[in-house]
């Protein structure tokens, strides 16, 4: 893709902290109304991406540009109109109100000690209204599920009203009835022209709604592309360490996975010996020693 | 129907602070006039209209009571909104100027300046000390750009016992009474006078940096990196709230002492009446907190012999400051 024309564009960024190198080389971009996911196991560097897009870190090395611009050129604040982000996690020290907190998203618009205008109010009410908690109005922070402070935090970094979303495991504790409204109210975005960048930990998920995805391995990049391309049992084997059988789901037409419910496979000679052993001779014998009376042909029968 | 509801609610919610703000504003103006005409001298109104010794009743109360309340309103009003403040800086329930060691560095400046330059820039110095207690304990407490409460408290303690120590040693050395070590360690307000009242006034612009910053701490209490992906300038508006804080404890102090537990207890008590949002959290607990103050030091000088009001203060605010922690390992 010409740089010129993505949203956000990542060249050779590395991470290191102390002598742990986090990111090594990571290069990526999105274009204007991409669903790009980011995918990997844990530890891959996928919330390390996301901290450095948002300028919440400084990459060691490497250069990454917010629509044609070198992110270090904005200020905060024009940072924050370009874009939002969810964070993974977010306590809460104080007891706000709903509404405080998702206003908090129009800070970058607001004035000095002028109070929040009508466009704020509505751009607030529609971000409620889209993440589906307008219901939670009114009510103190304190007294919500994980599940709905996650939307109030969704509902902020919309408020934004930013052209690129940045969400760091936005729906791992939403049930999954709202985890496909949130991936769909993204997906409606990303139509409208926002672009959006997801870790998403569910990869069925992701192939249903992203445009493009980015699989991490290990601090680096193992394959970037469409579902299609990516989401192949070899490279999920090689990321994950797990067997996969990739279906096309009847009615999307998209890539589902499922897994092979066995451990890994066993592969060389003495891994099935030490097998046998341990979880096949070594509890017939137990057993033969503790019930003596046991005919050791019953005990050995195959 | 349900948006209407809503903003009914929110529009009932802001004005039910708004009334909050009124009223307490009354209850300062009657309070301060009431404190005024209480004391030790048995002056009311009548008396004095009726006695020939007017002149001198009138100096009783305007050349010493009247400074009196009014230091203890901006003094009180000062802390709690500097407590409210750095509880915001801090992501901190418990922060507090006097909890983490901002008083008693500000009374060490404040007695260093005393014996070497006998008390010229003494509300510079305690500012000086202020400031620089502050910065150490947020230095040694600091993390990841996330301070955690347990050496938040531990190292405000250390700084706290070591400026303590410090101020006792310069007062053995340089021969001051003991009364002199009980003013700046308990705080008190006898030395009150109408230019003390001039220096005070220092702090009401002081306290207005604070409300230009509400938004910004409101949105600092959430985390650093929340806060500056919300485009909050997070490194800067930290220099200003330890600066201002800072500012308003080094010019309290040097007016009181060290009054502990003001702006601890009363932004807690306020939060619980008009919500954690720093826009209405900030003028309630300044006037909530001139409010306090002025009775304290009232009842101190008329009923318990001029005793320090740091230490009716403390008698009430050191329970609930374990009441806090104990409410905290609760949850």
């Amino acid at each position: 893709m010409d740089i010129t024309e993505s949203v956000i564009n990542v060249t050779d960024v590395d991470v290191k902290i102390g002598t742990a190198e986090i990111l090594h080389k990571i290069s990526a971009s999105a274009g204007q109304g991409m669903f790009v996911g980011i995918i990997g196991p844990n530890g891959s560097g996928k919330s390390t991406l996301i901290y450095c897009m948002s300028r919440t870190l400084n990459p060691t090395t490497g250069k990454i540009l917010i629509i044609g611009e070198e992110i270090e050129k904005y200020s905060r604040k024009e940072l924050a109109k370009m874009l939002g982000v969810v964070p993974q996690e977010s306590t809460r020290t104080f007891d706000f109100s709903v509404d405080d907190i998702v206003m908090m998203g129009r800070y970058p618009y607001q004035k000095l000690l002028r109070p929040p205008e009508s466009h704020d109010r509505e751009a607030c009410q529609k971000a409620m209204a889209l993440t589906g908690i307008s219901h939670l109005s009114g009510r103190s922070i304190s007294t919500l599920s994980g599940g709905e402070w996650q939307r109030v935090l969704i509902a902020r970094a919309l408020a934004q009203e930013t052209p690129l979303l940045l969400l760091d495991e936005p729906i791992s504790q939403l049930d999954i009835n709202h985890q496909i409204e949130i991936l769909s109210v993204l997906q409606s975005l990303t139509r409208q022209g926002s672009t959006v960048i997801c870790v998403i930990h569910d990869l069925n998920l992701a192939s249903q709604y992203c445009d493009e995805i980015i699989m991490l391995d290990q601090g680096t990049v193992y394959a970037v592309g469409t579902p299609h391309k990516v989401m192949t049992p070899e490279n999920i084997r090689a990321v994950f360490g797990l067997d996969v059988l990739i279906k096309t789901h009847p009615t999307t037409g998209k890539l589902y996975l499922l897994p092979i419910y066995h451990k890994r496979p066993i592969k060389t000679v003495a891994e099935r010996y030490i097998l046998f052993v341990v979880a096949d001779l070594a509890p017939r014998l137990c057993l033969l020693f503790m019930q003596p009376n046991v005919m050791s042909a019953q005990v050995f029968s195959l | 129907m349900g948006n209407i509801r809503a903003l009914n609610t929110t529009i009932s919610v802001v004005s039910y602070r708004w009334m909050l703000i009124i009223v307490l504003s009354a209850i300062a103006v009657i309070s301060a006039i009431v404190c005024t005409f209480i004391g030790p001298s048995n002056i009311c109104g009548i008396q004095i209209m009726e006695t020939m010794e007017t002149s001198k009743m009138s100096l009783i109360l305007t050349q010493i009571r009247l400074p009196r309340v009014i230091t203890a309103f901006i003094v009180g009003g000062g802390l709690a909104a500097a407590g409210a403040a750095m509880q915001g800086l801090f992501r901190n329930p418990l922060a507090d100027p006097y909890v983490i060691g901002t008083s008693s560095g500000g009374a060490l400046g404040a007695a260093i300046s005393l014996v070497i330059f006998h008390s010229y820039l003494l509300p510079l110095a305690a500012f000086c000390g202020a400031c620089s207690s502050t910065i150490i304990v947020y230095i040694i407490c600091r993390q990841n750009g996330k301070v955690a409460v347990e050496t938040l408290l531990l190292s405000g303690i250390a700084i706290s016992l070591f400026c303590s120590a410090m101020l006792s040693f310069l007062m053995y050395i340089s021969g001051d009474d003991l009364h002199q070590i009980m003013f700046w360690l308990m705080g008190g307000l006898w030395n009150a006078t109408w230019d003390k009242v001039r220096i005070g006034l220092l702090i009401i612009p002081a306290i207005g940096v604070l409300f230009f910053t509400v938004r910004e701490l409101d949105i600092l209490s959430l985390g650093d990196d929340e806060a500056s992906s919300l485009g909050v300038n997070t490194e800067r508006i930290k220099i200003v709230l330890l600066a201002v804080t800072s500012f308003i404890t080094g010019i309290a102090v040097s007016l009181s002492g060290s009054i502990g537990f003001i702006g601890l207890i009363v932004p807690h008590m306020v939060r619980s009446i008009s919500g954690s949002s720093f826009r209405f959290l900030l003028p309630i607990s300044v006037l909530a907190g001139g409010i306090l103050l002025m009775w304290a030091d009232t009842l101190s000088r008329t009923f318990m012999n001029d005793m320090p009001v740091g230490i009716i203060t403390a008698f009430f605010g050191a329970p609930f400051f374990i009441y806090l922690i104990r409410r905290r390992m609760w949850t």
